[in-house]
Formats: structure tokens, C-alpha cells, sequence
């Protein structure tokens, strides 16, 4: 199936709607300022080159979120071996969303280049966008007996970083 | 049967609030009424809402727009340019096929056109193969040129290689020289579908020497330089063996 783009206009309009938003996902995300303008461009210009999807979609945000979490992914892994994260606290102005484990997700933001792709998929949505795992199911397209699979997984995965003492603990 | 799953359904147990990526929604305009609902109750969402309300960009919009703007263009131009010549070549091959069909090989024997007839009969579907364009750019002393063809160098001179691909996929780059030195220009990842260019880039130094820049699937770079021919040539801008090459040549004084 070949998408059309979307113009320049309606491009600079999702920018100014949702432009804040999915700039502190991307920072959040990377947690690096430079990788973080860089998903932005590469956000601007996949929906000027494939953008039509977004027009019909349920939750435009949603839609941009998962679409700027595979670029901020690939840059990830792009340029892991070369990355000094920016600690999380200075790159989420807003914090944590209501009802979400913040050890969790600081957890999560803290391993996500050391998580394989469909775990960090996943992390993200469970952990840091706080989803049922009904939700993630139904996004993931799989069983919610799947994903609870994978979420114990993750959590075996995160366990040791979970239980490890803050730093200022141990030294 | 399956075991019934023992995790909460939502990540902490306390937690019936709607998730973060729906409040944020919400603060961006998207009305949901179970969201709507919930918010008007609950001082924690309200904030959160609130906050997410007073979020500002650093990164201005001109900015952004004019980049992707201007990383389109150049994609649209490199696929042009690199699709204008095969489509040209497949429109010829239909045409040579074509004609060959009105006329038995009984009525031209030794003919050309037997050849192509017998392999249109054997081989039906034809498949293109393509989805990885190379290009590289040449760095002279501050003015860029940009090649698709053999590139000549001289000492000074700085490579860097811009890699298109109609698909997500796993590539690699580099410039394989005729010593069997291996300069990396791209390192192993995915990349999406787009225009990229390397994170690396090649100088020349005094010593003279030719060389071979590779992209493909990682597999198929290594198998490439593992297997390139004694005299070190590739057969350039062709995909020999899933790989695109592209020669690199000493420019004489």
C-alpha cells in the first residue's frame, strides 16, 4: 500500500498541536537534546513523505507518538556506543503520569537501549505511557495472556536495575 | 488451558487512571469522554493535565519543517535520479522482448532474438531486486560533489555516503581498499525507508591507493569483501551479490 504525504500546512499544524508533547517524548525517550531534534525531522519528514495514515487515525497523538518512538528507537541504536544520557530529571519537565510505577519507568528509560526492540516496544507502553496491558494488547495486536508473558519477562529483565540501591546508597 | 495472568492489568495496582499517552491527548485538544469524565474528578489528572498544557518547544518549528523539508527533496531527487536510468533500461528490455515475439525462431535462425525469447518463456516473472541506491559525496576543499558513478580522489579529499532505500532494512557501509584495508562508513543497524547519510566519513591520506565503497545487508558486505577479485575491482554501480559498490580511483596530479 503506497501513503501520500501530508503538506506543509498540516505538518506545521500537528507541530504546533502536538509539537511540546512528542519533542519531551523524544527527549525522554533519547535523553539526548541533539538525537532528540533529529527525531523531530525525521518525524517531519515521514508525514510529508507517508503522512495520509495520520488524517483517518483514531488518536492522531497516539499515532505520532508511536510513530516518533520508532525513530527515536532507531537513532537508539544507531548511536548507543557513542551516548552520555542526559539523567531523566532534566530532560521530563512534566514527570510522571498519574498511577504510573515512576521506579518502573525510571527503570525502563534508564535500560532501553539495553532492551531488545519488541521489549522496548512494550516497556514503553506498560511503563512509561502506563497502559493496561489490555491496552498494549490490542495496539500490539496480540493476546493480553501474551503480553502479560512478555511484561513478566521485561520485569525479570528490569528486576536487578528494580532492586539495585540508588547510588547514593552505595557509595 | 491457560494460566490466568498474576500481573495487574495495569503496571501499578493503585492505579485506575487513564494512561498517560490518553492525558496527553487530552491536553493537546483530543476529547475523549471516559478521559473528559475522569479528569473532572481527579486532582492528579488535572494537574498533570495542566502541566502538559504549559509545555513549550525548543526546537522552532521553521527549523524543523525546513530540514524535513529540505531531507525530502533531496530524497525525491536521489530516487529520480538513480530510478530514471533502470526504468529507462527495463522499458528498452520490454521492447527488445516484445518485438522477438511475432517472429518464430524457425524464420531467423542464429538470430538475437533467440536467446531472449527462450528465457522470456523459462523465466515469467521477472523480479526487481533494487532497494538500496548509493551515491557518495566528495568533499574537495570545501566544495561537495556528488557522484554515482566512479568517484576519483585525491589527498585531502573527504567520502561520505549517502545510502537510499525503499524499505526498512539492516545495512552496512564502508570503503574496501584494493590492500584489503576496510574503512567502516555506516556501522551495522536498521535504517528505515529515506535518504541517509553516513555518520563517518573517509580522508584521503598521501598514500596512493584505489578502493571499492560497499552498502548492503550486512551478510552480503561481508561475503563481498571476503570474496572481492585479486585485482580489486568491483563491477561498479552494480549489485554484485546483493551489494552496491561504487569505485573509488587515485586521481593523477
Amino acid at each position: 500500500m503506497i501513503f501520500r504525504g501530508l503538506t506543509a500546512s498540516e505538518v506545521s499544524e500537528v507541530y504546533r498541536r502536538y509539537g511540546p508533547l512528542l519533542e519531551r517524548r523524544c527527549r525522554l525517550l533519547l535523553r539526548d537534546d541533539v538525537l532528540a531534534e533529529d527525531a523531530l525531522h525525521e518525524l517531519c519528514a515521514t508525514l510529508l513523505r507517508r503522512g495520509e495514515p495520520l488524517r483517518d487515525a483514531a488518536s492522531p497523538f497516539r499515532w505520532l507518538c508511536r510513530a516518533v518512538e520508532r525513530t527515536s528507537l532507531d537513532l537508539l541504536r544507531r548511536r548507543k556506543r557513542v551516548r552520555e544520557a542526559l539523567p531523566i530529571d532534566d530532560v521530563d519537565a512534566l514527570g510522571p503520569a498519574p498511577g504510573v510505577d515512576v521506579d518502573a519507568r525510571r527503570a525502563v528509560l534508564e535500560a532501553l537501549d539495553a532492551l531488545l526492540p519488541d521489549q522496548q516496544t512494550l516497556a514503553i507502553m506498560l511503563f512509561v505511557d502506563g497502559m493496561t496491558q489490555s491496552e498494549a494488547a490490542d495496539e500490539l495486536g496480540v493476546s493480553r495472556v501474551t503480553v502479560n508473558k512478555r511484561a513478566q519477562e521485561l520485569r525479570g529483565t528490569l528486576r536487578l536495575r528494580l532492586e539495585e540501591p540508588p547510588e547514593e546508597a552505595a557509595s | 488451558m491457560t494460566q490466568a495472568p498474576t500481573e495487574p492489568t495495569r503496571p501499578t495496582p493503585t492505579s485506575s487512571h487513564p494512561s498517560a499517552l490518553d492525558l496527553e491527548a487530552f491536553a493537546a485538544g483530543e476529547d475523549s469522554p471516559r478521559v473528559v469524565a475522569h479528569v473532572e474528578g481527579c486532582d492528579a489528572c488535572r494537574g498533570f493535565v495542566a502541566r502538559a498544557k504549559t509545555l513549550t518547544m525548543r526546537t522552532p518549528m521553521d527549523r524543523a519543517l525546513g530540514e524535513a523539508r529540505r531531507h525530502e527533496t533531496r530524497r525525491r531527487f536521489t530516487l529520480l535520479a538513480s530510478a530514471g536510468v533502470p526504468l529507462a533500461a527495463a522499458a528498452a528490455a520490454v521492447l527488445f522482448l516484445r518485438a522477438p515475439l511475432t517472429t518464430t525462431t524457425a524464420t531467423t535462425p542464429g538470430s538475437a532474438s533467440v536467446a531472449p525469447v527462450a528465457l522470456a518463456e523459462n523465466d515469467p516473472d521477472t523480479t526487481f531486486k533494487g532497494g538500496v541506491q548509493l551515491a557518495v559525496v566528495r568533499d574537495r576543499t570545501g566544495a561537495q560533489d556528488r557522484f554515482v558513478g566512479t568517484v576519483r580522489v585525491r589527498p585531502g579529499d573527504r567520502l561520505r555516503v549517502e545510502v537510499a532505500l525503499d524499505r526498512s532494512q539492516a545495512i552496512l557501509a564502508g570503503v574496501l581498499g584494493d590492500d584489503g584495508s576496510w574503512v567502516e562508513l555506516m556501522p551495522e543497524a536498521i535504517r528505515d525507508a529515506g535518504t541517509h547519510f553516513s555518520e563517518k566519513s573517509v580522508r584521503i591520506d598521501e598514500h596512493r591507493a584505489n578502493g571499492t565503497i560497499l552498502v548492503g545487508a550486512p551478510a552480503d558486505v561481508k561475503r563481498a569483501r571476503d570474496g572481492k577479485q585479486p585485482n580489486g575491482k568491483q563491477p561498479n554501480g552494480k549489485r554484485a551479490d546483493g551489494v552496491r559498490t561504487l569505485s573509488v580511483e587515485w586521481e593523477a596530479p
